[in-house]
């Protein structure tokens, strides 16, 4: 499977971008991503609980991506380039983790309820929702959306943004940030 | 019966069950992109211990941090440990998170609340 793969290491570019990736997500670029932001937060962030805090988030980002990008490909199979995307950034007092990628339309219906469901949670309700969904206990092999979600507003403390574009008739690009303040 | 020995890895944690010397621990960090097969042998070996337990288990886990499919394997972890707790063997399940962690330190209760199985919460400078 062919793909770009791109990675920007740049700290003095001027959209204060740490890190970006576009293409196929596998299990090695996927390891790639991880092990670099480790590194570039290691090399600026002296905050541990901020460090632990992106890090967690880009984990679950990027594996919701890994997983969603094995299952889209399996049963897009006329689509012959699905990129992913993964980006952070660091502002003067925040970190922005975003990912996007293809979504059918109809997971992205589901989705958006999710999220806006998710955002007008209180801390509260959010670790109520939370609870009930981790009784239940093991998931599939894709992982599960909800208390993904529910885990990177719970260590963000901020909303969750998102946009969803469309793409032809049936599928669409899911873009999804979490924020950070340092 | 056999000890189950995981060594550890960028991803998964190091990971010792051995009841000959009493030892059950899971230690380092969980961030496996499968963690439903990384556990499988880990819900397996407790399977089998469950049968004929140490009068005595006492469970140590210290994770720097995990993913949220590793929590739910987790879960699913104490839930083994929980039914031999439940069949009147003594189990203490020790939660160690850095103290510094309030997130560790959540997910210590967050088990706590949903699990019958006794969990100390034990706070350590990392």
């Amino acid at each position: 499977m062919g793909g770009i793969v791109k990675y920007i290491n740049s700290l003095e570019d001027k959209n204060h971008n740490l890190l970006s990736f576009q293409g196929d997500i596998t299990d090695i670029s996927l390891d790639n991503i991880l092990k670099l932001v480790e590194n570039k937060l290691n090399g600026i962030e002296k905050n541990v609980k901020v460090k632990k805090k992106v890090f967690k988030i880009v984990v679950e980002m990027v594996q919701n991506i890994y997983h969603h990008y094995s299952n889209f490909s399996s049963i897009q199979q006329e689509e012959t380039f699905q990129p992913v995307k993964f980006t952070l950034d660091k502002y003067a007092s925040s970190y922005v983790i975003s990912a996007s990628n293809y979504v059918s339309n109809s997971v992205a219906t589901t989705l958006k309820e999710k999220i806006d469901k998710i955002n007008a949670m209180n801390g509260e309700q959010l670790r109520a929702a939370y609870l009930k969904k981790l009784m239940r206990g093991r998931m599939s092999r894709q992982g599960g959306a909800g208390l993904g979600m529910i885990d990177i507003v719970r260590n963000s403390e901020s909303k969750l943004t998102y946009s969803f574009e469309k793409v032809g008739n049936k599928n669409a690009i899911f873009s999804l940030s979490a924020t950070v303040h340092s | 019966m056999e000890s189950l020995n995981l060594d550890k890895k960028n991803k998964t944690p190091e990971v010792t069950f051995d009841p000959e010397s009493s030892i059950f621990e899971i230690s380092g960090r969980s961030i496996p992109e499968n963690s439903v097969e990384f556990y499988r042998p880990m819900m397996e070996w407790l399977d089998e211990y469950a049968i004929q337990p140490n009068n005595v288990t006492h469970f140590s886990i210290k994770l720097e941090y995990f993913n949220t499919s590793s929590r739910k394997c987790l879960v699913d972890i104490l839930r083994k440990l929980e039914v031999i707790h439940l069949n009147g063997y003594e189990v203490l399940v020790k939660w160690y998170y850095d103290e510094e962690d309030e997130d560790m330190k959540e997910s210590g209760e967050d088990f706590k609340d949903i699990l019958k199985v006794p969990i100390k919460m034990i706070p350590i400078t990392l």
